[in-house]
């Protein structure tokens, strides 16, 4: 047989030939559907090379897939999760049905009535029922979730802030609680701590990767908090600010992330690797872009230093700027991907101000940056996000990013 | 190659030949893996059906991977996968039915599922019973004959992954878009996408002609290329172009017969993939002569014209498409 070592490129090549040249609708074309696993697998990156041609092939020619590919991922990162757990009636037989019937109304409404007559008894009030609970903190938590709008006292009782992920409840601190709402933290020994109107519940066992994030993240509390009211030393070191890769990186298949300082002008982005044919071009009028590593190319070598080089037309002005990044060693890389799944396992795959602390204190400050943008744009985070991002743009030197992200924090203290 | 495929048929069908040579083959890795799987064992997972869930897993995994546009993975790398997730030893004691296996799902996986019901608003109490819920949907099969829902998944992913795409993608349309759903959405960050070929559009038809005429020559070549070929190879390759298994192709091409040998099944891949590489070696000769380029650049231009077409298509699945501002 003859080498076929190329042959994954040109494959593509020749089926997307074969498509062009017979017209191959991709509307109608449909071959049947991905299965669930390659779904899950496709979600969490896990095809092998040969998989995942087949599956992006499929992809291309069926709509359907392509939906729910798309909706899949995007729920994944968006934190959507299935409030109704639906079961197909022929899942459960009628006996099953039966018992779970009694379980759930019959015993439901009679510990109901119980535990209604014995809270009268017991001349429970309205506000207990009804109103907020204080719940006071007995140890440092750092915030990493809110389910409603809980709000925090300071000894004084006032003023109320809101919280947010990425705040520190302090020993003292108290927090107003009301019906449905919870709070998500973690405490110094890394267990989930849940505090409901009933207070905190640990919900889960300790981990010491996690208590060694948050411990540390507790130390620098203060330094990030001057960093993050800090003044901007200096200009804007490019035109166009390349925000990943950046400084140290883990990813061997980097996705370019880059923001101009204003305007909309062509720019010109171009990765620099040491081979001449694998110079990466990307041009475009856009202020903020996203270039996905592309999957016709190699991956970067661990341990090795590149260069970005980006290019603003404008004007008949020609404004040039670089910046370099390294790649982590290869066994760097590994213990940062396990403790990623263990961080993943822990929390889930969402992104979370966990992750980026994580990433901070690991050196991989762009990838930490790259966290905490994705997190800003969440209904749930606030200023503590911005402060993190704020000081962590300054250490990583994106002078850009850390003058909008001052502005932001600027707008939202006014 | 060809001996993988035979040997996954084998599996597939339950020959013990097949099941033997699996063993023989990767017995020290299933060993290991199993030595790392205390709890498994402890349950009483015993070395046979680790390897027989196994074995079945890769086969599977393997004929599901036809090289649509590669060659494809040995067994060896499903095998990996498949025993490096070790939620698999858990998988198959919870399709045999050992007592005590739902129990270490709960205690495994409790704590995940709980926190997707938390982050959906859940209370303590519903979340405890959504759990159960759910654990009870996965162990009944949906029809007497059939296997529980957990049987679907085989170590292809972390069951993590895959819990969360089978509580996702089983929401209907009117769960997906809930309030709850719609706002998480819209409150994800949007970046615009742009790629080097942005300009092509969203189309599906390849632009007519680019800046320097590279493409209507290579289209032009492929076209003459196309013509030629005989009438079966163009068949293997539109069907595979479409993305159709090795099985599909072979049905096809034996007129539904479900006869699929091992060897037929490593020769369609064989003779695939000596056909993609002809067809490319030779548009690349016609429109290296044609352009007056040397061949690796003729080459060169080639992939970055089409590869640029297919990240264009497929980017969009992965990163949010910029919203209009009404």
């Amino acid at each position: 047989m003859k080498d076929l070592r190329l042959a994954e490129d040109h494959q593509r090549v020749v089926h997307e030939l074969v498509r062009e040249l017979e017209g191959i609708d991709i509307a109608t074309d449909e071959t049947g559907h991905l299965t669930l696993g390659e779904f899950a697998a496709l979600v969490s990156g896990s095809l092998l090379p040969a998989e995942l041609g087949r599956v992006e092939d499929h992809l291309m020619i069926c709509e359907t897939c392509r939906k729910r590919a798309k909706t899949l991922h995007a729920d994944h990162e968006a934190r959507v999760v299935p409030t109704l757990v639906r079961r197909a009636p022929s899942a459960v037989n009628l006996r099953t049905r039966g018992s779970e019937f009694l379980r759930r109304r019959v015993l439901s409404w009679t510990l109901g009535l119980l535990v209604f007559a014995a809270a009268l008894g017991a001349g429970i009030s309205f506000q207990d029922w009804f109103g907020d609970h204080t719940v006071p903190i007995t140890e440092p938590l750092l915030v990493t979730d809110v389910i409603g709008r809980p709000e925090i006292v300071d000894l004084d009782n006032d003023p109320r802030v809101g919280l947010w992920p990425g705040q520190w409840l302090l020993r003292g601190d108290s927090l107003l609680i009301g019906p449905g709402e919870i709070v998500e933290c973690i405490d110094g020994n890394g267990a989930m701590v849940e505090i409901g109107r009933d207070g905190p519940g640990r919900a889960d066992e300790t981990d010491p990767l996690l208590a060694r994030v948050v411990r540390r993240a507790f130390k620098e509390r203060t330094r990030v908090l001057t960093d993050s009211t800090a003044p901007i030393e200096g200009e804007a070191d490019s035109p166009v600010e390349i925000l990943f890769p950046r400084g140290l990186i883990h990813d061997l298949r980097p996705t370019l992330r880059w923001e101009a300082a204003s305007g909309r002008w062509a720019i010109e982005v171009a990765m620099v690797l040491p081979r001449r044919e694998d110079v990466l071009v990307v041009s475009d009028a856009s202020v903020e872009g996203v270039f996905p590593w592309p999957g016709s190319r190699r991956s970067l070598s661990p341990g090795k230093t590149y260069e970005v080089k980006v290019r603003r037309l404008s004007g008949g002005r020609d404004d040039r700027g670089e910046v370099r990044f390294t790649v982590m060693e290869r066994p760097e890389i590994d213990r940062v991907l396990r403790d990623l799944r263990g961080l993943d396992r822990k929390l889930g795959r969402q992104r979370s101000v966990v992750r980026a602390l994580y990433f901070r204190q690991e050196g991989l400050l762009a990838a930490a940056c790259v966290e905490l943008e994705e997190l800003r744009g969440q209904e749930s985070s606030d200023v503590p996000v911005l402060r993190l991002l704020k000081a962590t743009a300054r250490d990583l030197g994106a002078r850009t990013l850390e003058r909008r992200v001052l502005q932001a924090i600027e707008s939202r203290l006014q | 190659m060809n001996e993988d495929f035979r040997l996954a048929w084998s599996i597939r069908r339950d020959a013990p030949k097949g099941h033997k040579t699996f063993r023989s083959r990767f017995s020290e890795a299933l060993e290991l893996a199993l030595e790392h799987a205390p709890e498994a064992r402890g349950l009483g997972l015993d070395f046979e059906k680790w390897a027989y869930g196994v074995a079945h897993a890769a086969a599977e995994s393997l004929l599901g991977a036809f090289p649509a546009r590669g060659t494809t993975s040995p067994m060896d790398a499903h095998v990996a996968r498949i025993i490096a997730h070790r939620d698999f030893a858990l998988a198959v004691l919870l399709v045999e039915g050992m007592p005590g296996a739902w129990g270490l799902f709960r205690d495994r996986f409790g704590p995940y599922l709980d926190g997707l019901f938390l982050r959906a608003g859940l209370g303590r109490i519903q979340r405890a019973k959504k759990v159960e819920e759910l654990v009870l949907e996965l162990r009944t099969p949906a029809a007497k004959d059939l296997p529980p829902p957990i049987a679907e998944y085989r170590g292809t992913t972390d069951l993590n992954s895959w819990l969360y795409a089978f509580l996702r993608l089983r929401m209907d349309s009117g769960e997906t878009s809930s309030p709850e759903a719609r706002r998480a959405r819209m409150n994800t960050r949007v970046h615009p996408v742009v790629s080097i070929s942005s300009s092509m559009g969203e189309g599906r038809r390849l632009p007519a002609e680019d800046d320097g005429g590279a493409l209507a020559r290579v289209l032009d070549r492929a076209r003459s290329v196309w013509e030629k070929l005989g009438e079966a190879d163009r068949r293997l390759l539109r069907m595979a172009s479409m993305g159709m298994r090795p099985p599909e192709i072979l049905e096809t091409l034996q007129g539904a017969s479900t006869s699929q040998s091992g060897r037929a099944q490593g020769d369609l891949v064989e003779r695939h993939a000596q056909l993609c590489h002809d067809f490319f070696k030779r548009i690349r000769q016609g429109v290296a002569e044609s352009a007056g380029l040397p061949p690796d650049e003729a080459d060169d231009r080639i992939r970055e014209v089409f590869l640029g077409t297919i990240e264009t298509r497929l980017v969009g699945i992965w990163e949010p498409v910029e919203e209009e501002t009404p």
